[in-house]
C-alpha cells in the first residue's frame, strides 16, 4: 500500500483540447445533444477527428447524463477500446482523467475524452432533488434533504473549528466574481461586495444564496492521451504530474452519509494530501494557481487547508487578505469557480486549469502558469490533480 | 422536471433498519453496539463498520449529548416543509460516542458549539422521529 512508488502514468500522460457548450438556464436541446457538442469542441480545438478517440469517460449522478457509447454514436461512431461510465458527481473530474490517463499509458486506448454533460437547471437539478439512498431516510423526514444544507452543516464546524468567519465567506464569494467579471462564459458576472454579501438573506445559515454554485445546463469535455501524442496535437499539453483518489475510513454508506465522518471541519483532501504531493514529487510551494472545486463556497478554505496549502485557521486571512486574486500569491478559481461559472460540476475546474496551464487563460491569464492544484470534491471522497506545462 | 421522488418526508426502511425505526417508534433510542469490538455505529448495517463483525446488538443509551453541528433552513428545499421554515437541524455527538441528526426544538438562536442536549422523540406526517432539546 506503499505511495512511495509512482503511479506510471504521471509525467507521461497530458491533456490537450478542452471543449464547452454554452452554459444555460434552459439549453433547449436534448443532454446527448450537449455532450456531443462539447466532445466535437474538444477534438476541434486539439485538432483531432471523431475517429481519433478510441475512449470516452463521462460521469453522471441518478443517470442525468448519457453514456460514452451515445457521444461515440453522435461522433460517427468511432469504435471504442475504452468505455467506462461512472455514477460519481463532484469527486469524479480528477479521477476521470486519471482513469483516461491510466489506459492511456497502459496502452489500452490513445485518445481519451472526459466529459460532463446535463441539463442540470432546465432537467432534474441536483441542488434540491430527493433521491432514495440508504441513508436518505435518517435525512428527509426531519427536513435535511439538500446538499446546501449538508454542506452547511460541514461549513459551521470548519467555522467553529477554524474561526473561518461569515465576512470571511464573503470574502471568497466576492474574489470569485471578481474573476467572473473577466469570463464571458460565466452565469454570474454582477460584482459582490463582503458587505452587500453580509446584507443579502440567509437561505440555510450560514449560506446565503451567493455561496451556493448556479445550476446549469451545459456540457464541458477535454481530451486525455500521452505525452507523444500530445506534442503532435494542436494544444500544448498540460502534463499530468500527480494525482490521487481517497474514500477514506468513515465515508459511510452513500454520497450524503454524514453520519460516520469523524471531523466535518475537514473533507478529503486532509487524506490525500500526502499521497498527492509526493505523486507529483512536489509541495506547496511549486503550485502558481490552484483550480478548486467549490459547490459551495465552504469547500473552498477547506480544501485549501486540507492540502496544507493554507495552514489550519489560515485561509480566512489568505482569501481576505487578496492572496488569491489575479494579482495575488496564489490564484485560485480563476475562472469565477462554479459559484459564478455554472455548476457542470467541476470538469470545468479541470477545463480552466487546462487553459490557464497552455497560457489561453485571456484577460484573466495567470502570470505565473507553471504549475497548477485541481481538486475534485466537497465531502468524503474525491480525487486531485496537479498539471504543469510540458517541459 | 424529471425529480426523482421518494414520497419524501415520509420514513422508509430497509431490511437493516426496519428494527431501529420500530424501537424508535416506541419511544426507544437503540444504537447498534458490536459485541466484537465494543463500538457503536450508526447508520444500522448488516455489519460493524469498525471491524466488520455481524455480532452486534442494539445497545440503550442515555439518549443524552453535545452539539457539533447545527444550521437553520430559512427556505424549504422540498415543499413539505414549507410550512415549517425557519428550523433547526442539528448534529449531536451522544455521550456514548455516536454522531446522530434531528430536528432542534427551542430557541435556536441560542444554539452553540458543545451545547448539553437531550433526545426528544417526536410525531411528524405520521412518522415517529429523532429530535433534540436542549438540557436544562
Amino acid at each position: 500500500m506503499s505511495a512511495s512508488r509512482r503511479p506510471s502514468f504521471l509525467g507521461r500522460t497530458a491533456i490537450t483540447g478542452v471543449g464547452y457548450t454554452p452554459l444555460s438556464r434552459d439549453s433547449g436541446v436534448s443532454v446527448q445533444t450537449l455532450a456531443v457538442n462539447a466532445c466535437r469542441a474538444a477534438l476541434d480545438d486539439c485538432g483531432l477527428a471523431p475517429q481519433d478517440i478510441d475512449g470516452i469517460v463521462p460521469y453522471s449522478l441518478l443517470n442525468d447524463s448519457v453514456y460514452g457509447q451515445a457521444v461515440a454514436a453522435g461522433l460517427g461512431s468511432p469504435e471504442l477500446h475504452y468505455a467506462v461510465d461512472l455514477s460519481l458527481g463532484g469527486q469524479a473530474p480528477c479521477a476521470a482523467v486519471a482513469m483516461a490517463a491510466m489506459a492511456v499509458d497502459a496502452g489500452v486506448a490513445r485518445n481519451v475524452l472526459v466529459f460532463r454533460a446535463l441539463n442540470g437547471r432546465s432537467g432534474m437539478r441536483i441542488g434540491s432533488t430527493a433521491y432514495e439512498s440508504l441513508t436518505s431516510q435518517f435525512r428527509y423526514p426531519i427536513g435535511f434533504t439538500a446538499y446546501p444544507q449538508y454542506i452547511a452543516m460541514w461549513a459551521r464546524r470548519f467555522m467553529v473549528e477554524t474561526g473561518f468567519s461569515y465576512r470571511d465567506l464573503g470574502h471568497v464569494v466576492s474574489v470569485q466574481r471578481e474573476y467572473a467579471a473577466l469570463n464571458e462564459r460565466a452565469m454570474q458576472r454582477k460584482q459582490l461586495s463582503v458587505d452587500d454579501y453580509l446584507d443579502s438573506p440567509l437561505i440555510v445559515d450560514p449560506f446565503r444564496k451567493a455561496d451556493c454554485t448556479i445550476e446549469a445546463d451545459g456540457a464541458c469535455a477535454l481530451v486525455v492521451t500521452s505525452i507523444e501524442e500530445a506534442r503532435t496535437h494542436k494544444q500544448p499539453a498540460a502534463v499530468i504530474q500527480g494525482s490521487a483518489w481517497t474514500t477514506p475510513k468513515g465515508s459511510g454508506l452513500d454520497h450524503s452519509d454524514l453520519f460516520s465522518w469523524p471531523d466535518w471541519s475537514k473533507n478529503c483532501h486532509h487524506y490525500l494530501r500526502e499521497r498527492l504531493w509526493q505523486s507529483a514529487r512536489a509541495t506547496r510551494n511549486d503550485i502558481d494557481f490552484a483550480e478548486i472545486y467549490d459547490c459551495f463556497s465552504i469547500v473552498v478554505p477547506m480544501t485549501l487547508e486540507g492540502l496544507g496549502v493554507c495552514a489550519t485557521g489560515g485561509a480566512g486571512e489568505f482569501i481576505s487578505s487578496g492572496e488569491t486574486r489575479l494579482n495575488g500569491s496564489l490564484p485560485v478559481n480563476t475562472h469565477g469557480g462554479l459559484l459564478s461559472e455554472g455548476y457542470l460540476h467541476g470538469i470545468n475546474t479541470v477545463t480552466e486549469a487546462v487553459l490557464q496551464i497552455q497560457g489561453r487563460g485571456g484577460v484573466r491569464q495567470v502570470k505565473k502558469n507553471d504549475c497548477c492544484l485541481v481538486t475534485s470534491a466537497a465531502m468524503m471522497d474525491g480525487s486531485a490533480l496537479i498539471l504543469t506545462k510540458d517541459g | 422536471m424529471s425529480q426523482v421522488s421518494v414520497g419524501a418526508p415520509r420514513v422508509h426502511p430497509n431490511l437493516d433498519t426496519a428494527w431501529w425505526w420500530q424501537a424508535l417508534a416506541h419511544g426507544e433510542l437503540l444504537i447498534p453496539a458490536c459485541r466484537a469490538c465494543s463500538r457503536r455505529f450508526f447508520p444500522p448495517q448488516a455489519f460493524c463498520p469498525h471491524c466488520g463483525s455481524q455480532d452486534w446488538h442494539g445497545a440503550a443509551t442515555q439518549a443524552r449529548g453535545k452539539i457539533y453541528s447545527w444550521i437553520v433552513t430559512y427556505r424549504a428545499f422540498a415543499p413539505e416543509f414549507a410550512d415549517e421554515v425557519p428550523y433547526a437541524i442539528v448534529a449531536v455527538d451522544l455521550d456514548e460516542g455516536l454522531r446522530l441528526i434531528g430536528r432542534y426544538f427551542g430557541d435556536f438562536t441560542a444554539l452553540r458549539d458543545a451545547m448539553p442536549v437531550h433526545a426528544k422523540i417526536y410525531r411528524s406526517h405520521d412518522d415517529v422521529l429523532l429530535g433534540f432539546e436542549a438540557e436544562n
